[in-house]
């Protein structure tokens, strides 16, 4: 049993490394060959002065010059001592940068989905009860009707309602100047970007919960659950939503990146000061090394949620967990 | 008084996007304290339709259009569902057809039986109940229950989980248990041990039993009286006896015949041709005519009413009308001795 746990986890984490290099082969290629000047970002205005010969003095300075697959196995290098290098932009190493800003993104997302995890499996399972009732038909159609309306688009009517017409609530930013301390102002300045995230999302995992709980209680063992004398309730609560669990959380691990790609939209469109922004200015300014923490971050945190949620998946349901041992059970059964 | 159910006139249709679909028509009986009553009749002729609406298990598109349903006398037939979950595992309770469905995948069967332990139990300890369970699988003969108790189902064989579905069932003391083809789904030798399992418990709790089979061998060995059902009605009812050695319906004179235990040395297995006739529109007359080859013009106009044969054998078929013409009887009569 513990060497097969060993190797169950080994075989996961061999996967895991080489998912990660890739992406980063993937990332680093990808980056470079697409058309753009890095100089642009490091010097700004001045490069448009500069003589061929600063130029290539400046490529050679920055590393610019070689092959890309040497760019590669040194950037490989450095990273293994935990240098990913400076972003050309800040003048600063890529990971400070990344502190600085990682922050407001986990607050944002992971609130988002906490709204999202706990609202969708709420209004899923409230539709499944009253499935064919006005309320199931009512947060059906308003529910698809509204996660039809493209983020960007939803954001900016947000911005003009509630920050030009209204003046209620601020258009972009974390913070007000100066008041970076200020509870109250983070959360103001939270509220129209996690509303453009939530009612993105919600109805999306609802529907997947609804859906998955009707499948449930038409099933067989709910008709002898009911013959024994169990209220509707409890058998909705401890057997219904019991049995759509593991593939809940597996569809709520998967969804993390998802709910992380939406939130990098909704960054970009409100200003906010996290990852999203600073992936999307690192891949316009063609700011490297910033560009691949940012992705290889991304990545990993992809790649993490769905082995979660797999793991998941097979600690919750017994009958996954049986595949993987032989089935001791039966062979004992004919002994 | 020994009627412990009693339908009056009952008829329950599913309203479907095809049409209202009439499965069980006008369907009275009794069940007495105590005993076996059989319920025969191929698959989609309102068998399971009749008990689930009787346990009011029935899907929201089905409606118990008229009729009464008496327990001990009293009417349940507008119970709300509340009321009826109270009712259900402690009055009645249900052993279902396929016992690889039945049974939640995710729960342990221990825990399943020990939770229809406690809805009836609700002061129950633990322990108390732990006890009780490993009782309900000792009763329903589950081997080495103190390890099974832990496992899930789909660590239990076919005929295992059905004996746990029957724990189940058993747990609230039910007076009244309907079991809906219990044996159909599993294999033959473990039907053989289901049954003498189930007709053990049932003599030793002497609770009258419902038991819904399309098997008419099945149904010789455990029931004290047999209804045979026809496109949502009872064409005949009466004793086993009256039944398999006196049977008046020519319906089940087909049912009878083809049975291969009765069929002898023949070459051929008697069957019965066509197919029974959909209930959306049920047709005109007597539902069975046009598969009956001694059907009468008036089969196709009028249908028959229930004639009295004995006190407690009633069929509906026009030949006992006293000015049908007598007919040889193709099966029964093959009582020993005579």
């Amino acid at each position: 049993m513990r060497g097969e746990q060993v190797l169950y986890y080994g075989k996961k984490l061999l996967i895991f490394i080489i998912s990660v290099w890739v992406l980063s082969l993937v990332t680093f290629y990808v980056s470079r060959l697409a058309p753009g000047d890095p100089l642009i970002s490091y010097y700004g205005e001045r490069v448009e002065k500069m003589s061929p010969e600063e130029r290539e003095w400046a490529e050679e300075k920055m590393g610019l010059n070689e092959k890309i697959s040497v760019q590669y196995a040194r950037w490989i290098r450095q990273a293994f001592h935990g240098n990913f290098g400076i972003s050309y932009k800040y003048k600063m190493d890529v990971l400070e940068v990344l502190k600085s800003r990682i922050g407001n993104t986990l607050v944002l997302g992971g609130i988002g989905f906490l709204v999202i995890f706990f609202g969708s499996l709420f209004l899923g399972v409230v539709c499944a009860w009253k499935e064919g009732g006005w309320t199931d038909r009512m947060i059906c159609k308003v529910g698809t009707v509204i996660s039809c309306v493209p983020e960007f688009w939803l954001a900016l009517v947000l911005i003009l309602v509630f920050s030009v017409s209204l003046r209620w609530l601020p258009s972009s930013g974390a913070y007000a100047v100066g008041r970076e301390n200020n509870i109250m102002d983070r959360i103001v300045h939270m509220i129209l970007p996690l509303t453009v995230i939530v009612t993105e999302h919600l109805w999306y995992y609802g529907y997947m919960i609804r859906n998955k709980m009707l499948d449930e209680i038409r099933a067989e063992y709910v008709l002898l659950a009911k013959a024994k004398g169990m209220k509707k309730s409890r058998i909705m609560l401890f057997h219904c939503m019991r049995n759509i669990m593991p593939a809940y959380l597996s569809i709520m691990a998967i969804s993390v990146a998802h709910i992380m790609g939406g939130t990098y939209v909704v960054e970009t469109v409100f200003s906010y000061p996290g990852i999203g922004t600073l992936a999307y200015e690192s891949a316009r300014y063609k700011d490297y090394n910033l560009l691949m923490v940012v992705s290889l971050l991304s990545g990993i945190i992809v790649i993490v949620c769905n082995m979660a949620a797999q793991i998941i998946n097979e600690r919750i349901d017994p009958r996954i967990r049986i595949s993987r041992q032989p089935d001791m059970q039966e062979v004992r059964e004919y002994e | 008084m020994n009627e412990l159910l009693k339908a009056e006139h009952l008829s329950v249709s599913f309203f479907t996007d095809a049409g209202e679909v009439e499965a069980v028509r006008d369907v009275s009986f009794t069940v007495e304290k105590g005993e076996v009553l059989a319920i025969v009749g191929e698959s989609g002729c309102g068998k399971s339709a009749l008990c689930k609406s009787i346990m009011k298990l029935l899907p929201k598109t089905a409606k118990i259009k008229s009729g009464k349903i008496l327990v001990n006398g009293a009417d349940i037939t507008d119970y709300t569902e509340k009321n009826m979950s109270r009712l259900r595992g402690e009055l009645f309770s249900m052993v279902f057809q396929d016992p690889m469905t039945s049974l939640n995948p995710t729960i342990t069967v221990g825990k399943q039986i020990g939770e229809a332990v406690r809805i009836h139990n609700k002061k129950m300890s633990r322990g108390q109940i732990r006890k009780r369970v490993i009782e309900l699988m000792q009763l329903v003969e589950i081997d080495r229950p103190e390890e099974r108790i832990r496992q899930y189902p789909h660590e239990f064989s076919g005929g295992m989980r059905q004996r746990a579905v029957m724990a189940i069932a058993l747990a609230g003391d039910p007076k009244i248990l309907f079991a809906d083809e219990p044996t159909t789904a599993l294999d033959v030798t473990i039907q053989a041990q289901i049954l003498d399992v189930f007709r053990r418990i049932q003599k030793k709790m002497e609770m009258a039993t419902v038991f819904i089979s399309h098997d008419l061998g099945v149904v010789a060995g455990v029931a004290d009286r047999v209804a045979v059902m026809y496109a949502g009605k009872i064409v005949e009812i009466g004793t086993a006896e009256e039944i398999f050695y006196d049977p008046r319906h020519p319906y089940t004179w087909g049912l009878l015949q083809s049975l291969p235990i009765l069929a002898g040395e023949k070459e051929w297995l008697p069957t019965l041709p066509g197919m029974p006739p959909t209930l959306i529109h049920p047709p005109k007359g007597d539902a069975f005519a046009e598969r009956n080859v001694y059907a009468m013009r008036i089969d196709y106009e009028k249908e028959p009413p229930m004639f009295r044969v004995t006190d407690t054998h009633y069929a509906a078929t026009w030949l006992l009308d006293e000015r049908a013409p007598k007919v040889k009887v193709p099966t029964g009569g093959q009582r020993d001795g005579e």
